[in-house]
């Protein structure tokens, strides 16, 4: 298969982007879209000029590190797919590819097609996880989980953190990737203590870093590899009005645990 | 920080007042809808009604007025602060833009069908409340003289562009209720996959029956051809 790819490439943030029109020519159509863009890479490489920058780290569709927008879909049309889990026979022969990076204030170029997704990490600082005490492994049934909770938790768990709820945003909002960390744990008996202040402390935070506001358009739903529904973002929003107005002076606070 | 102050101030404490102001003047929309349905029976029920609503009763109007002003302004601003955000969020474009989302269509004009209600009320609210840009006449029933509304509005909707403009806002007014209702309950956390399929249905049918009553009146004003029925 052949396929003329407009790709992005900007040397840094503070550099100006363009795209860079190539012929990938002789792409298989078995290759994902990281093999096919390895291959255009090698080209570039075989004649002396700078490789496209792209992230991507497990290649199996659960490590969220590849951050493609392909021809204005992240992780591209398939749904419930990965940029890496995406095959170029999904692709007709001789198709134009444009292929963007993630596009927020809050997620800034590095190069190319690999921005920095590190709000991410601060929004999880502040709250996406449990202070209990670490050490070998609960006993299996020592606390009991209704199975309900059990599914809508792992739903929430399946989150793997690639952005692509930002990306699909018409806003840049992040709302998605903090309800379903809000979401995973508020459901646990684990989650309960700290269930008021990690709504409080992430949303806030979320705020501060500059992602926009959600006004309900559902393309982070449908944009997410992971499936992961809006209806977390509804459970979030009652959780952060009940915690906000109701809960504690040091639950509202915007330091860390 | 205060509470209440830091609930303001964050995305979701705005989306939510956004959303509650919205269904308060949403619910404005079918009083309002039960005023006009007074038309159909003629000049005297309906300017008695009128004036019962904006004279007799106005120690209660008022207050109910100043509520939904406030409301209104609130949702503007909040409208204002959140779209100008939303841009800043996302400063460089992409350049082939799709979407995957079923529901993603009446939610990319809430802004420019928001501004255009605004023009809509600019020109509305004074007209009829308060019978600016032209004296409203009047009308003895009873040894009790009161406004003639019924009179002025068939008087204005014989006018077939000003019919146009308001059909026209009607149509862009359903286009904001329709993403607006139901993205309201998101917001304020209703959500339900038992109930999302009944809470869609009656959001639409909800916008419907008020884009489609308005319209109706109005055109059925403009068919009477100025001459009162």
């Amino acid at each position: 298969m052949n396929f003329k790819l407009r790709l992005w490439r900007q040397a840094n943030g503070n550099a100006k982007g363009n795209f860079q029109e190539v012929e990938a020519q002789g792409v298989s159509p078995d290759m994902s879209f990281l093999e096919m863009l390895d291959e255009v890479n090698n080209d570039f490489l075989r004649e002396g000029k700078d490789a496209v920058a792209f992230e991507s780290d497990c290649r199996e569709g659960i490590c969220g590190t590849c951050s493609l927008v392909i021809n204005g879909l992240p992780h591209g049309p398939d749904r419930g797919t990965t940029a890496c889990q995406l095959y170029m026979r999904k692709f007709k022969d001789g198709q134009t590819i444009t292929v963007e990076p993630w596009r927020a204030k809050a997620f800034p170029v590095i190069k190319d097609l690999a921005v920095d997704r590190a709000a991410f990490d601060e929004i999880i600082s502040v709250g996406g996880f449990i202070s209990v005490k670490t050490g070998s492994a609960p006993d299996a049934n020592g606390l009991p989980v209704p199975k309900r909770d059990a599914d809508s938790a792992m739903d929430a768990a399946a989150c793997i953190g690639c952005g692509a709820c930002v990306a699909a945003c018409p806003n840049a909002s992040a709302m998605l990737f903090v309800a379903a960390k809000v979401s995973h744990l508020g459901h646990l008996p684990q989650g309960q203590p700290e269930r008021q202040r990690r709504v409080v402390r992430m949303v806030s935070k979320m705020d501060e870093l500059g992602f926009g506001n959600c006004s309900n358009r559902n393309e982070c739903e449908a944009a997410c590899p992971k499936e992961i529904s809006v209806e977390h973002i509804a459970r979030m929003n009652r959780d952060y009005g009940v915690s906000a107005l109701l809960g504690t002076d040091r639950d509202r606070s915007e330091a860390g645990a | 920080m205060n509470p209440v102050f830091q609930y303001l101030r964050s995305s979701i404490g705005r989306k939510q007042l956004m959303g509650l102001s919205g269904l308060l003047l949403y619910g404005f929309l079918l009083v309002h809808l039960f005023g006009n349905l007074g038309l159909l029976s003629g000049p005297e029920y309906f300017n008695g009604y009128g004036h019962l609503m904006l004279h007799t009763l106005k120690k209660v109007v008022i207050p109910i007025e100043v509520l939904l002003l406030g409301a209104f302004l609130l949702h503007l601003l909040l409208g204002f602060k959140v779209t100008a955000e939303n841009r800043a969020a996302r400063p460089d474009r992409y350049a082939v833009r799709a979407s995957k989302s079923p529901r993603t269509g009446f939610g990319a004009y809430m802004a420019v069908s928001g501004v255009w209600l605004l023009v809509f009320i600019l020109v509305h609210v004074p007209h009829f409340r308060f019978g600016a840009y032209r004296a409203t006449p009047l009308v003895t029933y009873n040894g009790v003289e009161m406004r003639d509304l019924y009179a002025e509005a068939v008087r204005s909707f014989a006018n077939g562009w000003f019919t146009l403009f308001y059909v026209g806002s009607f149509l862009l007014l359903l286009v904001h209720l329709a993403h607006g209702v139901r993205s309201s309950l998101q917001s304020l956390g209703i959500n339900h996959p038992r109930w999302n399929p009944a809470l869609d249905f009656v959001s639409y049918v909800y916008a419907v029956v008020i884009c489609g009553g308005f319209s109706g009146f109005a055109i059925w004003l403009w068919s009477q051809g100025g001459v009162a029925a």
